[in-house]
């Protein structure tokens, strides 16, 4: 399966970013910061295989 | 995963995937020798999360992402080969101090995280442990949700 293309502007890639970086600000560990991401991806796009995720949103987090 | 190749490093300059790397043409960042070493030196399978454990013990500046992106390119580049990686996630512990102790409320639609603090909360997990027979030395709590639609 494809995932679908979200540009930066998209809620699911802003919502994403948004809770990694503020969970990494607030001091939060590398691991809880990620998952949350991945959690938030997810909610946003329930199509996409779990295990695809990381992969999909590790080319949007630093 | 699994290492394709044979170990090219004889005197051990380098690792096996930085040689299967330079082979192949790869630039090697510093992250990317991080990552392949420790993956030369795992002599199980190590899926992405066991090898961000191993990874940030040499360099803690390594995230999750470029564990990820780092193994999306080395399977692309058939440097290694992914393997089951199963479905369920280990926990983990989150590195904050009693001082700060809080949880976070995650609102999935739009990112936003809330930081709380709840003392019946806290003293509810102490009970649960100490029922279980345990004394709590640490926890974490994220927990998702949506906002509800405010009723006019």
């Amino acid at each position: 399966m494809v995932e679908p293309i979200c540009p930066v502007s998209a809620a699911c890639r802003q919502a994403v970013t948004r809770a990694y970086t503020t969970l990494k600000e607030s001091g939060a560990d590398e691991r809880v910061a990620f998952e949350a991401a991945e959690i938030v991806y997810a909610w946003h796009h329930p199509e996409v295989p779990r295990q695809r995720v990381p992969f999909v949103i590790a080319d949007w987090l630093p | 995963m699994t290492v394709e190749g044979e170990a090219l490093n004889e005197i051990g300059v380098l690792s096996r995937i930085e040689a299967l790397c330079a082979e192949k043409g790869l630039r090697m960042t510093e992250p990317r020798r991080v990552i392949a070493r420790v993956l030369s030196d795992s002599e199980d399978h190590p899926d992405a999360e066991e090898l961000y454990d191993r990874v940030k013990a040499i360099d803690s500046s390594i995230s999750m992402a470029t564990i990820y992106r780092t193994m999306k390119l080395f399977e692309e580049m058939s440097i290694v080969s992914k393997r089951d990686f199963g479905d369920g996630r280990a926990r983990y512990e989150k590195q904050s101090g009693p001082d700060d102790h809080h949880h976070h409320m995650i609102d999935v639609q739009s990112g936003e995280v809330i930081e709380f603090y709840n003392q019946e909360l806290e003293d509810l997990k102490k009970r649960i442990a100490n029922e279980l027979g345990f004394e709590l030395v640490d926890h974490h709590l994220e927990l998702f949700g949506v906002r509800r639609k405010k009723q006019h």
